[in-house]
């Protein structure tokens, strides 16, 4: 499942919650050593100082007991200081200089005023890469804007088209894209950063920003918009090219099946499993797909109980 | 396969997310910090 192929890498992570953490609890799992720099005094946003819903039960303090900090921090040393006081800017500057990767969550700009940008990184060590995964990028209108996972979501599009037509948008916490996309994406610009270095000899600075890895999830909607400016309805458990797919209430109490007949020979396997294989039958409108997309609703109603 | 091992195709190695700061004094003695040193940033407010 992991190896040591990143053994001998050393990581500098200043990044909260779940993107930036957990892409670099991914790079320890592979082998390099990171080490966590917590935010101090300032209590980071999973280490809450006093207890709240996310905290679990058991002794300890409230800061130590939250699911999220834990899963997304394992296989990781820290080390708590305040950077924003010259002596912590000493600190950081000593490992940054024996850095391979230093991977940042701030919003755009925050790195500089701090004094730890581009290129005072590149200056400290210039065999160091520097990760940004600001969520709006180190450019454009929207940098320096702050904005978490589900927020992405939504500006990406991803409560556009998820539920049912008609029905209120809905966030989906605590399950969010950028969350699950972002992490993997860290795997691959340390390794991008680490073979570039082999070249070069040199480290780069990598703008990961965490809506362009969420961008390309949706291609379909945006090619429709952007080559022909139409926005997709939202498909429910649909699908625009399958008739039936979709969920259906089962025989149970809250049981539901899903259910897809991707091609003809499916539905009228289907068909003979609900009892009605003249469903599927030659001559039968829905016994093509033309005939059941035609009659979607009709067709679909026949699904279920 | 050894948990821990670390070699190619290895083991998982699953140590817990440390303590706030569980670590800092270690760091900051592999970073050159002498123990006075350490002692100055932790009652300075800047290291914990």
């Amino acid at each position: 499942m992991t190896s040591g192929v990143l053994r001998g890498v050393r990581v500098v992570e200043l990044a909260e919650v779940w993107a930036g953490p957990m892409g670099c609890t991914l790079l320890a799992d592979l082998g390099a050593e990171v080490v966590k720099l917590e935010t101090f005094p300032r209590a980071s946003m999973t280490r809450p100082p006093v207890a709240d819903a996310r905290v679990g039960a058991g002794d300890g303090p409230p800061y130590e007991r939250v699911n999220v900090h834990h899963h997304a921090n394992r296989n990781k040393r820290t080390i708590a200081v305040d950077v924003r006081a010259a002596a912590g800017a000493e600190v950081l500057r000593r490992l940054v200089a024996r850095a391979d990767l230093v991977v940042e969550s701030f919003s755009g700009g925050t790195m500089e005023r701090l004094g730890f940008g581009w290129q005072a990184i590149h200056a400290i060590q210039p065999r160091a890469s520097l990760i940004s995964l600001a969520s709006w990028g180190q450019d454009g209108p929207y940098r320096g804007y702050r904005m978490f996972g589900s927020g992405l979501d939504a500006m990406v599009g991803h409560h556009l088209v998820r539920g049912h037509p008609g029905a209120p948008l809905a966030e989906t916490q605590p399950a969010v894209h950028s969350d699950a996309a972002v992490p993997l994406t860290v795997v691959f610009a340390a390794a991008t950063a680490l073979t570039l270095r082999e070249e070069s000899g040199a480290g780069v600075w990598i703008d990961l920003a965490q809506v362009e890895d969420l961008a390309w999830q949706l291609p379909a909607i945006l090619g429709e918009w952007t080559a022909n400016g139409r926005l997709p309805a939202r498909a429910a458990g649909g699908d625009p090219d399958v008739v039936p797919h979709g969920y259906y209430r089962a025989a149970g109490e809250d049981e539901w099946l899903c259910v897809a007949a991707e091609d003809d020979a499916q539905w009228a396997a289907l068909a003979s499993a609900m009892g009605r294989p003249e469903l599927a039958e030659d001559g039968h409108p829905w016994a093509a797909v033309v005939g059941r997309l035609r009659e979607r609703a009709a067709c679909s109603s026949h699904v279920g109980c | 396969m050894a948990a821990g091992d670390g070699g190619a195709g290895g083991g998982w190695e699953a140590r817990p997310a440390p303590a706030l700061g569980a670590d800092t004094r270690a760091i900051l003695e592999e970073l050159g910090y002498a123990s006075a040193e350490q002692i100055a940033l932790a009652r300075a407010g800047v290291a914990l």
